[in-house]
């Protein structure tokens, strides 16, 4: 995904336009009226103010010690602890069209926010801007009661947004771009070997319950853009559910749009998700059901494998009620002059690969995805692709 | 991927060669680590999908047809040419609403460790113009796991063969011991057929359906100097 700042010198409100201090250096789409009719997805590109009044900036100045590469980056840390004198002090944050400018420490996992152990007091984080950094966005860990919403959680590594072991946590609405695996640009489709689910966009699945993740852009990400939780077929989720998995869109991402977490129903369903150009799948499902994975309205655009519903142990795959699309021309993988290393091709969907268990849900080496890969010496479990609409696959 | 069914799809701007495309097993498989040494796995030579209902544009092709994958080693769909055309784009035959699959796995306990394989699914009379007879040659499953640096020597005997769902009959034969436990199940359109399996052993059988009760014995047949087939 190409990402560029642009630090605005003149504005021409009458007729919209704005002249950026320095070329931009990346293709940006941009069209006077959405996609979305064509194409099933908005491909324009997205564009964020990252300026607030109030500011929590980090120091680029301060003393740097021999071992250390780089100037300390501020981080927030939300938490409950004892005094020596036991006397409880409990953590919660609240802010509201804050900037949290250049926090997050470089080759640490000291996010910019981060709640450790903050499980007393709720906490709200709306209409704010945390980028910058040089190590995670947020991470919530061992946390409950926080809510997210319309934020733009931008250029960071490893990962966006990191929710662990924690429950009760709303994330609606918010832009997650530009999360590079490590702090230089890799090639497209690597990222290092590190602990299993340290790089993605948005991961919030292990030991979670109660998430709410609802109308959020994930984008520019490596491994995945989500990592979350499907629920049983027919389920309609909602506030209370135990992970309320709508409305999201991926694009643009070096991985999978959404990775499904590997759960133990007896039939499991992924819906209403939206994503394009992700270098894998748009949808990832593969877990080891009783009798059915099934995929329902989702929409998958000039992904590499389209849309991956999988049969693990033997279970069946029904996928319905979706659409997919091949390449939109106008917006391109790789413009002229570009340093591009991404040309691949479109599958509507991807043929069922059966394994004799649940199919992987993540990969710690790169170089072992797609996540059905060797998923060739089973082949139980039918599929079923019913009312799908394929549209705009000009040639073989 | 052997069995799949698309029901009531929408192609708008799709070219006929972009439907679909059947990857065939690769031949860097006939190894000891993966498919054997004598031939690759044929799973991906017996896809069946089935189209119904589908909505295009594309001329020349039915809006309810099969496609089958093209088998390169066996005679399989070669054997319809009177219902199937090989389409190059797709490396799959475009052949009419009347396939499906059968499939049958071993269900001994050496399931894993015991290589039946080839395993022949035969028909003598169903041939094409040719004069070439159904005679689909299967491999078992590619080996499951890797144990350090070696393969773990597990090959699932699980064997999905394209078939033609109106024949009367057909013949497998086991070029192995043929398992003493077997399951067979069948997906697309069939209203039945026979089996017949080649044992090399004389032994009682039992028929066993879905409920797990056994067939009723049939009755001697005196013209056939053995027992009446099942119906």
């Amino acid at each position: 995904m190409d990402f560029d700042y642009c630090k605005i010198l003149t504005i021409d409100a009458g007729l919209g336009k704005v002249k950026c201090e320095a070329k931009l250096e990346g293709f940006h789409y941009g069209a006077s009226e959405s996609s979305e009719t064509d194409w099933g997805v908005d491909m324009r590109s997205e564009i964020f103010v990252l300026d607030r009044n109030v500011k929590v900036q980090a120091s680029t100045d301060d003393a740097r010690s021999p071992g250390l590469s780089e100037a300390w980056g501020a981080r927030i840390l939300v938490a409950d602890f004892f005094e020596p004198s036991l006397v409880q002090r409990q953590g919660m944050l609240e802010m509201d069209n804050v900037q949290v400018y250049n926090c997050s420490q470089y080759m640490t996992y000291k996010a910019a926010i981060t709640w450790f152990q903050a499980t007393s007091l709720p906490s709200k984080v709306t209409n704010s801007v945390i980028s910058s950094g040089r190590a995670p966005g947020i991470i919530i860990e061992n946390s409950a009661g926080i809510t997210l919403t319309d934020n733009v959680i931008a250029d960071f590594v490893q990962q966006g947004v990191w929710i662990k072991t924690s429950s009760d946590i709303t994330f609606d609405r918010n832009w997650v771009h530009h999360v590079q695996p490590e702090t230089t640009a890799p090639a497209m489709f690597a990222y290092p070997i590190i602990q299993p689910f340290a790089v993605g966009g948005v991961t919030a699945t292990e030991g979670t319950s109660r998430i709410r993740m609802r109308d959020n852009i994930v984008s520019g990400s490596w491994h995945h853009g989500f990592h979350f939780k499907p629920h049983e077929c027919d389920e309609n989720t909602n506030d209370s559910s135990d992970f309320d998995f709508r409305g999201n869109v991926a694009h643009s991402i070096s991985g999978y749009g959404a990775i499904a977490l590997n759960v133990n129903n007896q039939c499991t369903e992924v819906s209403d998700f939206k994503g394009y150009k992700c270098t894998e799948a748009t949808i990832h499902l593969g877990s080891d059901s009783g009798l059915e994975n099934r995929g329902r309205n989702i929409i998958s655009a000039d992904s590499h494998y389209g849309i991956a519903i999988m049969s693990g142990g033997g279970s069946n795959v029904h996928v319905k009620d979706s659409k997919v699309y091949g390449e939109h021309l106008d917006n391109k993988d790789c413009p002229e002059n570009s340093p591009c290393d991404h040309c691949i091709d479109t599958l509507g969907i991807v043929s069922n690969m059966p394994c004799p268990n649940a199919l992987p849900d993540h990969k710690t080496k790169w170089f072992k995805l797609p996540l059905f890969k060797l998923c060739t010496s089973h082949m139980d479990g039918q599929a079923k692709f019913e009312d799908i609409e394929f549209k705009n696959f000009a040639s073989g | 991927m052997s069995y799949q069914e698309v029901i009531g799809a929408k192609f708008t701007n799709v070219a006929k060669e972009a439907l679909t495309y059947f990857y065939k097993p690769k031949a860097e498989w006939i190894n000891w680590e993966d498919c054997g040494i004598e031939f690759t796995c044929t799973g991906l030579y017996n896809g069946v999908y089935k189209f119904r209902q589908t909505q295009h544009g594309i001329s020349g092709l039915p809006n309810t047809f099969d496609i089958v994958a093209n088998n390169l080693e066996s005679t399989s769909v070669q054997a319809f040419d009177n219902r199937c055309s090989l389409y190059e784009p797709w490396n799959a035959w475009l052949c009419d609403n009347s396939f499906g699959v059968m499939m049958f796995d071993s269900l001994d306990e050496d399931r894993m460790d015991r290589n039946v394989a080839p395993v022949h699914i035969r028909n003598p009379d169903l041939c094409n113009s040719a004069g070439e007879c159904f005679d689909n040659r299967l491999n078992s499953f590619m080996d499951n796991c890797w144990d350090g640096f070696y393969g773990c020597q597990e090959r699932e005997q699980r064997f999905p063969s394209m078939i033609w769902n109106d024949a009367d009959y057909y013949e497998v034969y086991f070029t192995g011991t043929p398992p003493e436990n077997l399951h067979f199940r069948v997906f697309g359109d069939s209203t039945g057929f026979i089996v017949r399996i080649v044992y090399s052993n004389s032994n009682s059988y039992a028929v066993k359906v879905n409920d797990g009760n056994a067939s009723p014995q049939t009755q001697w047949n005196d013209v056939l100097g053995t027992y009446q087939p099942l119906s």
